[in-house]
């Protein structure tokens, strides 16, 4: 049968977590979709009982048309060699910070990432000890990975542009009535 | 704080710019004499955007942008892009690019390892070493220029396949060159290696225990420095690893010297995968075409795609929304646990003058923190 | 290795063995370094082979490649005048200008120094020989290994010969929407091919919308510049295919089948919907239009859009003029052609048939009952070769054979015919009779003869080749002398070879060779070497008119020395369909002009386009702004927050305008001037009319922000600037949302 290992996995925490939507989608790649309430069970489990010890990455995923920041925890066990994507979703303020809290306890890569995406996109992870600025100091704008902030616009009024008058150029409008 | 401590403990400011840090990066120490009681890292002078530099251009443009993430070893993001939508999109790549794809990291990795030992020896003041792998390394560049057109920043996997196929007479010139480089494994034993003062300098620095590996999720070389056989290209195989043969050296120490031999160790082994590669490569097409990629729609989907780099476990998740943009692209550098939180356990408590080892020897690479 | 920290004294000893060896270092200036052969380095670009498509600035990802007009150089079919020149500040050396390259015209040397304190030389043209004029050889060139482009078209069903040889069912099946969604793809949204076309159709938009799956507003682009969609999708004489970039190295993007699919797909009812963009609003001035063909119904259509009342008089009991009259059924079905018709009459222009100027209406009642009057007559008498016997019975022109096939009336159909000429319309009479024949015979004999050889044929390749496959004979090259008749019955055709068609000046000037005569053998013949027009109803004001050699003398808006006349259509300048649909549109804008006393038809600066959208948007924020309060909450809310967005819209036009430091490098020319008309009508739409009914209210606003919607989507196609393109689209989006809303209000 395919994927036998990961089906199995599936089974098993389909009985402690009914309410999740489970999805082989290929070889040692599972995807979960959670409740966002049921998140810190579920990372509790994985890294107490069911081995998951290693965490990938947190990415965030700004749907600006649902109104929704999308959080996405990638697990990743060494002796099951399985990769376990939980995915839950949050609701996206339009002013200030969506919170959510933080796993930052239990594995400390979270950290990081926990760090990054509130800078990046403005999601405030209760309980984490360090929410400060860590890539973009001295910044004073919206949180810049979201999607609402243009980074065309952004460049247009900040940079100043210039332009070029090359010899040829000159001579080439020169030789005829050109313009460019 | 006593008032003692208060003028015994002093704040240090390290960075950006220093020969002792690999790359653009800070910290803020707080020592008491020579020992470090803690410190704090700050990133950010490398942040070029690129997470929403990709979300606006088309997919194939975005080839241009991603090799400049990493300096050092520059193909697994290529590598990682392309399959990311190779995944999403159900793209099939050819043999032959494969092979290829897997020729390419081997050489970038050998080429990076070069570069790091060098690195972590120079730290310790032995420059004539560091001197001597940035000289080899350059052969390694110059095949690269061979085959792809560029030395450092490669543009050469696209999503399908590779863009150009070997040149003529490349396969023998890369025998040569591993030739050679197998030829100076031993000058570089001798010289630095087995030097004992460089043992005395690196053994029991930055030890990092098996657990404490796991807990802080350090991968790579340095997971395997620790006791723990996990790679990437064994546990999660792509390309071609599961068809060549390799071993994974490991050591239980979890010291700065343990880690600069295993990347010795595996220089061994990435000179084997090249000659196998060589040996075995299939004829054949080297790139499925993809269709007008001004006018390409990558159907919905996400992927979770990992390499193993020189530095560790590089992975890239990449949404698509159905348009012809990206919609999200996170990039998990390799760095992300090293150089940060890492590093700061293992600063605390060590003296000055193996702050740079220690981050020499983790093979921290800011570019990769700041993106 | 092993841990051994014992060392030897005389280890050092060991590092002279590194005497000899050659160092990896090179000594330069002494040494010159060699580059790989695949190196990226500076571009050169042939210029006899770029053909200024704008592909390579297209894809380059960091905005490096600008497009700069090359005084003196003209452009021509399939190359403009435009050349790309190279920012090697932005630049990134990927190569993916080279590997899209259309004419692989673009590679790159292996030269990469340069050095000099002048930031201004870092902006480089790359031309045949190389940025600094040295002889570096090549490095990374386009190569079949990574080819970016689809070269291959998508194969377009057709009936079989045996299929087709005895029905008038149309020949050509259509694209699929697969198929044709794998053809749209292929294009790069050059243009080459709106520069070609003669009506300059915006295809590369239309494309991209059948390649987005957005029918209606392929429709909509389309409907701009063609009112004649269905019929130019079937028979149009495509030029635009020539022009295409892709087929310079691959097959041409097959435009005129993708037209045929977009409208093919969109049902009639659903016409009014796809171009309801374009609001109407009565000016009260009418004009007259004698003639029903596509110049005709082409003026007729755009006038009428600008508010005119039209009435259209048609001397056949059937409007289309030559493309139903003179086209036969299998290559354009009478359906295809009165869906098309049918929807400029539902916008409002009337159609009166049988109705002939000159006999049932004088020419002079036109002048005196409407303000302006367009004559498109086109030439419906067929020229005669009058070589000795054509007064024969069973001598033929095929304009009228055409006309009476369409009618449904009976022609004589022979046994053996012969057709004289070598355009598209004998082929049309000889494919039409081969029908006819092998209805009534079982099997076909049609000769075909022509003055041109083979090779210089007038015809289509395409409808030569079908001829020949449903049993028509050619025998080109020779010219008729005499019309063999015996006991009153025609036997066949006397013919000479020709030796030449033109002589040095082109003039028409045949040549034969008196010694090489022929027999074609045939008991009837059909001549088809050209049309004429019939003038007469002009009546007594065919003195006034100036003339210019046999035509009217016309200027630039077909404006005749009759101030009121406008003369479009076969009459000034043909020869096909597509010509008659732009003649027909330009003289429309003619009349407009004349009658509105307009000074500017055109647009041909953004800075004109960003004026008047910054007032458009002025004026629809005061215009909704009166109305704040007075309706129920929601509504309320809505305005408001229109009255808001609109400010900040506003805000981002003036930063744009007035920001020296950005207009630095715009692009200030448009892409292709802008009718001012369709402008000038929306912008005076913005003003709404007083009412309290709120159900009015929100009809007039979703009318009006489509429009505005309309407006800012068409300036986002017109610039080439990035900037101004995003300002557009960020401003279209904006208006979008407005729509929705208020959508959902009214469905409540």
């Amino acid at each position: 049968m395919e994927y036998e290992k990961e089906n199995s996995i599936v089974e098993m925490m389909q009985m402690q977590f009914p309410e999740a939507a489970f999805k082989v989608k290929k070889e040692r790649r599972i995807e979960v979709r959670l409740p966002s309430a049921r998140l810190y069970d579920f990372a509790v489990r994985m890294q107490k009982k069911w081995n998951f010890l290693h965490l990938s990455a947190i990415s965030c995923v700004d749907w600006i048309d649902d109104g929704e920041f999308e959080l996405v925890y990638h697990f990743w066990n060494y002796d099951e060699k399985v990769l376990v994507m939980a995915k839950i979703r949050i609701p996206r303020e339009e002013e200030g910070d969506s919170h959510f809290e933080t796993i930052s306890n239990l594995w400390q890569p979270a950290k990081f990432f926990e760090r990054d995406i509130h800078e990046m996109f403005g999601v405030y992870f209760d309980g984490s000890e360090d929410m400060e600025r860590f890539i973009l100091t001295d910044w004073n704008g919206p949180p810049p990975m979201r999607k609402d902030f243009i980074t065309r616009e952004f460049a247009l009024n900040f940079y100043h542009y210039r332009d070029y008058e090359p010899q040829w150029l000159k001579d080439m409008m020169a030789a005829g009535e050109g313009n460019e | 704080m006593s008032k003692i401590d208060e003028v015994r403990d002093y704040e240090l400011f390290i960075g950006p710019n220093h020969p002792g840090i690999s790359g653009n990066f800070s910290f803020k120490m707080k020592l008491q004499g020579d020992k470090i009681l803690s410190a704090k890292t700050d990133a950010g002078y490398l942040h070029r955007g690129f997470e929403k530099l990709m979300e606006e251009r088309l997919f194939i443009q975005n080839i241009a942008i991603v090799c400049r993430i990493c300096v050092p070893d520059p193909d697994p993001n290529e590598n990682n892009y392309a399959r990311a939508i190779e995944e999403i999109a159900g793209i099939e790549v050819p043999e032959r690019a494969k092979w290829i794809r897997t020729l390419v990291l081997e050489l970038s990795r050998l080429a990076s390892y070069l570069f790091g030992i060098g690195g972590h020896v120079a730290t310790t003041g032995l420059y004539a070493f560091s001197n001597w792998t940035i000289a080899d390394r350059d052969r390694i560049m110059e095949l690269f220029e061979e085959l792809t057109g560029g030395r450092v920043y490669h543009i050469y996997q696209l999503p399908g396949g590779v863009r150009r196929d070997f040149p003529d007479g490349f396969e023998r010139r890369v025998l040569e060159v591993m030739d050679y480089i197998e030829s100076r494994l031993g000058d570089y034993d001798d010289l630095a290696i087995n030097n004992a003062l460089f043992i005395k300098r690196a053994t029991g620095i930055g030890v990092i225990t098996k657990e404490q590996a796991i807990k802080w999720g350090v991968t790579g070389p340095n997971l395997r420095a620790c006791g723990v056989a996990a790679d990437v290209r064994k546990d999660d195989p792509y390309e071609v690893y599961d068809k060549v043969d390799f071993e994974i050296p490991t050591r239980t120490e979890g010291d700065a010297y343990a880690r600069t031999i295993v990347r010795r160790k595996e220089i061994e082994q990435s000179i084997s995968i090249v000659r196998q590669i060589i040996d075995k490569i299939p004829a054949g097409p080297v790139w499925n075409k993809i269709p007008n990629p001004l006018k390409w729609k990558v159907p919905a989907g996400d992927a979770y795609v990992r390499t193993e780099s020189s530095k560790g476990e590089y992975a890239y998740y990449m949404v698509s929304d159905g348009g012809r943009n990206p919609y999200r692209v996170h990039v998990r550098g390799a760095s992300t646990t090293h150089g940060v939180h890492v590093l700061e356990n293992l600063l605390a408590g060590s003296r000055i003058e193996d702050a740079s080892q220690i981050m020499f020897s983790l093979d921290a690479c800011p570019p990769e923190v700041d993106r | 290795m092993s841990e051994n920290n014992k060392g030897s004294i005389l280890k050092p000893f060991r590092a002279l063995k590194f005497i000899g060896e050659k160092p990896v270092t090179i000594r330069t200036p002494f040494e010159n370094r060699p580059t790989a052969p695949r190196y990226r380095g500076f571009h050169v670009n042939d210029q006899e082979k770029c053909i200024g498509c704008g592909t390579c600035a297209e894809i380059c990802d960091n905005d490096a490649i600008r497009m700069i007009e090359i005084p003196g150089l003209e452009p021509e079919v399939g190359s403009s005048n435009l050349r790309p020149a190279i920012d090697y500040g932005r630049c990134c050396w990927c190569a993916l200008c080279v590997d899209v390259c259309t004419t692989n015209s673009l590679n790159m040397t292996q030269e990469y120094t340069h050095v000099s304190e002048d930031l201004n030389t870092f902006f480089m043209f790359p031309d045949t020989e190389g940025i600094h004029k040295t002889d570096f050889p090549l490095g990374y060139q386009a190569s079949d290994d990574s080819n970016f482009l689809d070269l291959e078209r998508v194969e377009m069903e057709e009936l079989s010969p045996e299929e087709r040889g005895d029905s008038f069912i149309e020949i050509v099946k259509g694209y699929s929407k697969e198929q044709a969604i794998a053809e749209a793809s292929r294009c790069v949204a050059c243009g080459l091919c709106t520069d070609t076309c003669p009506a300059h159709m915006n295809i590369p938009e239309y494309i991209e919308a059948i390649w987005d799956d957005n029918l209606s507003e392929a429709g909509r682009q389309i409907y701009k510049t063609n009112p004649l969609p269905e019929v130019c999708g079937r028979v149009c004489t495509h030029k635009c295919e020539t022009a295409c970039s892709i087929g310079q190295r691959g097959e041409p993007i097959a435009i005129r089948w993708l037209k045929r699919y977009a409208m093919d797909a969109i049902p009639a009812e659903q016409y009014g919907d796809v171009n309801n963009f374009r609001v109407v609003k009565p000016l009260g001035k009418s004009v007259a239009i004698v003639g029903s063909g596509p110049a005709g119904l082409s003026a007729a259509y755009y006038l009428r859009l600008m508010g005119y009342d039209i009435t259209i008089f048609e001397k056949y009991p059937e409007p289309g003029g030559m493309m139903r009259y003179g086209i036969p059924e299998y290559r354009l079905p009478y359906d295809a052609l009165d869906k098309d018709i049918n929807y400029i009459e539902e916008v409002g222009v009337e159609i009166k048939c049988n109705t002939t100027i000159g006999k049932d209406i004088p020419f002079e009642d036109l002048h005196r009952n409407f303000d302006s009057v367009l004559i498109a007559t086109g030439f419906h008498v067929g020229r005669s070769t009058r070589v000795p016997g054509t007064d024969h019975k069973d001598v033929f022109q095929s304009i009228d054979l055409l006309s009476k096939i369409t009618r449904g009336e009976e022609i004589q159909v022979d046994e053996k015919i012969v057709v004289i000429g070598g355009g598209n319309v004998a082929m049309d009479i000889a494919r039409s009779l081969a029908r006819k024949q092998k209805v009534k015979y079982g099997k076909v004999n049609i000769i075909v003869t022509s003055l041109e050889t083979r090779d210089i044929m007038p015809a289509d390749d395409e409808e030569i080749e079908e001829a020949t496959e449903e049993g028509c004979v050619f025998y080109p090259g020779r010219g008729p002398v005499e019309i063999v008749i015996e006991d009153g019955k025609i036997k066949g055709l006397k013919t000479n070879r020709c030796l030449s068609v033109f002589d040095e000046q082109h003039r028409f000037s045949p040549k034969f060779d008196e010694n090489d005569i022929k027999l074609l053998e045939g008991t009837m013949i059909v001549e088809s070497i050209g049309q004429g027009p019939d003038m007469s109803y002009l009546d007594t004001y065919t003195d006034k008119i100036e003339m210019d050699g046999r035509r009217f003398k016309v200027n630039e808006f077909y404006q005749t020395s009759i101030e009121w006349l406008f003369a479009a259509g076969d009459i000034i300048k043909g020869p096909d369909v597509i010509n008659g649909i732009a003649v027909g549109h330009k003289a429309a804008l003619g009349i407009d002009k004349m009658l509105e006393n307009k000074k500017d038809l055109f647009y041909n600066t953004i800075f004109d386009v960003l004026d008047k959208s910054l007032k458009f948007e002025e004026g629809c924020r005061k215009s909704s702004s009166k109305f704040a309060g007075k309706f129920s909450p929601v509504v309320n809310n809505m305005i408001t927050d229109l009255t808001v967005k609109s400010k900040d819209l506003e805000e981002r036009i003036k930063k744009l305008i007035q920001n020296e430091n950005v207009l630095i490098h715009l692009d200030k020319k448009l892409k292709r001037p802008q009718e001012a008309g369709y402008f000038e009508r929306c912008i005076a739409e913005e003003a709404l009319a007083d009412t309290t009914s709120e159900k009015d209210f929100l009809k007039n606003m979703e009318r009006k922000t489509r429009v505005a919607f309309g407006l800012y989507h068409d300036l986002e196609k017109l610039t080439k600037n990035k900037e101004l393109e995003f300002l557009f689209g960020y401003l279209k989006a904006q208006k979008k949302k407005q729509l929705e809303k208020v959508e959902k209000l009214l469905q409540k």
